[in-house]
């Protein structure tokens, strides 16, 4: 039994579905307990934060055990927007376009989404080519960039503490969205309302006074990603969500940025 | 992670979160695209998330074309310089064909290609880039700001005495391009304001990512990484406090639209001053905390209503007010009607009144006027002009809801 188990464990696609249960699993038991706490929004947003950094923590030291640096911590939250996207997709198409039952509709974009997140995270985790049990002096990770190999010589613990330092200032970045239940923005309030009556056009109220315009515009992110979303965890929510995505972007596209433009201008 | 003290920026607290949004992925696209080598692979990338950036912002799409660009044109200079200039300017020129695919496309096929030209306009006076650009990234919390802009100038000068500093060329060239962008871009256009100066904090990340530190010893890392973190703990603290304060104000004022009827219709009147980019007096501050100018949207949090101002422009959201109603839209625009006095207030209110009677607009089943700043105008506003065609349902010491009866 224990060598049937190890032989199943080999692979990193079972250790993957594993701890993709596990992750599940953890994160509804967190909802359940914030919910004593907090109203859902709140509840469902930290625990589904919560599950990404255990999601990440769990494919570096479990899955794939070993990872490629700032690389690995800047694509990861890409995937889970990537998922969240082909879901929407998968669920609409289920639905609206082959006319299916929508309770179904999760379970289609699950079968879906998996492999498909676990290539993606198996791009972001995984050396090339290497098996490596300590990838912290490769040569080849070293050419990514040339500061982080000097911290990872000096300390090989450094990128933890990286990683950790990361979490913190990000959890910290996004804690007065967390806490406040309207964004005061000058604009918000006409991003917040539009959201909530694009997502139930088909109330007869907006239906009365609105409709459907053209999708070929500019400046629709957030059309793009809170009203799909909407759809599932409420408009305020979603919006929310969105005000957070964008305080990220700015943050890990910075970090992306500067990384890679010195391995051009450096490297 | 310095970046983080640029987060709560004057335009993300304008909430052009579109922008803001489009901004982080144009730079996490060219990340991306710096990732690869010239080749086929390459362009097709540029143009896939050239398309991508101009449905999320087109500014974002503006940004990843001048950061692909100089470095376009960083690499052919380089080229040029050692005598392949045929071959270099054939592949610069090759280079900039998703973009201009990408803007023929937009120019072809979007609605927006038509109001290209709408408030185009330039400010007045030359100061109000530079001074619009610095406004552009500070946070309404002037201690916040000290702590931001002490600690980093204290750091980078320290490391630049010490010659810990490295400088990207390629990224430089991209910083250049985008404060050549900010002086030359008009303040407004395609019916958005500040289209140079939200170039601000784009120019500020890009700064941050253009330089990197010599890391010779671990401690001046550990440094950074502290440096990050106060910051971060500072912000987290002043920003939550600060939004506090504002939802508490602001869901005091909202609860008035609890009051409305399902399918009403709210008209928007404010007499307070608008929040400017420039916070350089007490009242322009004032105007900040919190900013009210469009609290009147919020009113569909209470169930579904119809608030004319709120934004659904058929050429700038994909949300249009349908064709019965487009007249009562166009009456009330994509803002509060400004009240500065009694008397206009008067006026909006038999305005409506004679719209209302007259059969232009089609029958409207609850009409409120929601005005914001009413205590500024109060003294001057006669009441009784409401006479028996309209009452107060509430009336507060900031605001007023007026109902048609």
């Amino acid at each position: 039994m224990v060598k049937l188990t190890s032989h199943i464990l080999q692979f990193s696609f079972t250790r993957f579905l594993l701890s993709g249960g596990f992750n599940t699993a953890l994160t509804y038991a967190l909802y359940l307990v914030l919910l004593e706490f907090f109203p859902y929004q709140i509840s469902y947003s930290i625990a589904y934060a919560s599950g990404i950094i255990l999601a990440f923590i769990l494919n570096r030291f479990f899955v794939f055990k070993s990872h490629r640096g700032l690389r690995s911590i800047l694509l990861f939250p890409f995937v889970y927007l990537i998922q969240y996207l082909i879901s929407m997709a998968t669920v609409w198409i289920w639905v609206e376009k082959l006319h299916q039952h929508e309770k179904l509709a999760p379970l289609i974009a699950v079968a879906i989404t998996v492999p498909i997140t676990y290539f993606f995270s198996r791009f972001i985790f995984k050396q090339k080519g290497t098996k490596q049990k300590n990838t912290l002096l490769q040569p080849k990770f070293l050419r990514l960039n040339k500061v982080l190999l000097i911290i990872k010589k000096t300390s090989p613990r450094i990128s933890v503490s990286h990683t950790l330092v990361t979490f913190i200032v990000v959890l910290l970045i996004l804690a007065p969205t967390f806490l406040n239940q309207l964004i005061p923005l000058h604009d918000y309030s006409h991003h917040l309302a539009r959201t909530i009556i694009l997502s139930d056009l088909e109330n007869p109220v907006y239906s009365q006074f609105y409709k459907q315009g053209s999708l070929l515009l500019p400046n629709m992110a957030m059309e793009i990603i809170a009203v799909p979303l909407a759809h599932f965890v409420g408009a305020e929510t979603a919006s929310r969500i969105f005000v957070m995505l964008s305080l990220l972007s700015m943050l890990f596209g910075t970090m992306m940025l500067h990384i890679k433009g010195f391995l051009l201008g450096l490297c | 992670m310095l970046a983080s003290a640029i987060l709560f920026n004057t335009i993300f607290r304008f909430g052009f979160l579109n922008y803001i949004f489009g901004l982080g992925v144009a730079f996490f696209a060219a990340g991306l695209w710096l990732l690869m080598k010239p080749s086929f692979f390459r362009l097709l990338f540029t143009l896939l998330a050239s398309i991508l950036l101009i449905f999320l912002h087109f500014s974002a799409f503006g940004v990843f074309a001048v950061i692909v660009g100089s470095i376009e044109i960083h690499a052919a200079s380089i080229r040029w310089q050692h005598k392949d200039f045929k071959f270099s300017t054939l592949q610069f020129l090759l280079s900039t064909t998703p973009f201009i695919i990408t803007f023929v496309l937009f120019m072809l096929l979007s609605p927006t290609a038509e109001i290209i030209e709408k408030g185009f306009a330039y400010p007045n006076y030359l100061g109000a880039k530079p001074f619009g650009a610095l406004y552009s990234i500070l946070t309404d919390i002037t201690w916040l700001n000290i702590a931001y802009f002490s600690s980093i100038a204290t750091l980078f000068s320290y490391l630049l005495l010490t010659r810990r500093i490295n400088i990207s060329s390629s990224l430089s060239v991209a910083l250049l391009l985008m404060i050549a962008a900010l002086i030359m871009l008009p303040s407004s256009a395609m019916g958005n304001v500040f289209v140079d100066v939200r170039l601000g904090p784009a120019i500020a990340l890009l700064f941050i990512a253009t330089i990197d530190i010599k890391a010779t010893d671990v401690n001046i890392n550990r440094l950074i990484a502290c440096l990050a973190l106060i910051l971060a703990i500072l912000t987290s603290i002043g920003i939550s406090n600060k939004w506090g304060e504002y939802n508490h104000q602001v869901s005091k004022i909202i609860n008035v639209f609890d009051q409305t009827e399902t399918g009403a219709t709210i008209f928007s009147a404010s007499s307070l001053p608008d929040p400017q980019l420039i916070t350089d007096t007490p009242e322009r501050r004032a105007a900040w905390n919190p900013s009210l100018k469009h609290i009147a949207s919020y009113a569909v949090l209470y169930g579904p209503k119809f608030v004319p101002m709120t934004f659904a422009n058929p050429q700038m959201q994909p949300l249009n007010v349908s064709d019965d109603y487009l007249a009562i839209k166009a009456f009330q625009g994509d803002n509060p009607r400004k009240t500065l006095n009694g008397i206009q207030l008067e006026n909006f209110l038999l305005e409506i009144k004679a719209n209302l009677v007259s059969g232009m607009w089609p029958t409207l089943d609850n009409v409120y006027v929601f005005v914001i700043g009413f205590d500024r105008i109060e003294k001057s506003f006669n009441k009784a002009m409401l006479g028996s065609w309209a009452h107060i349902v509430e009336l507060n010491n900031d605001h007023v809801l007026i109902k048609f009866d």
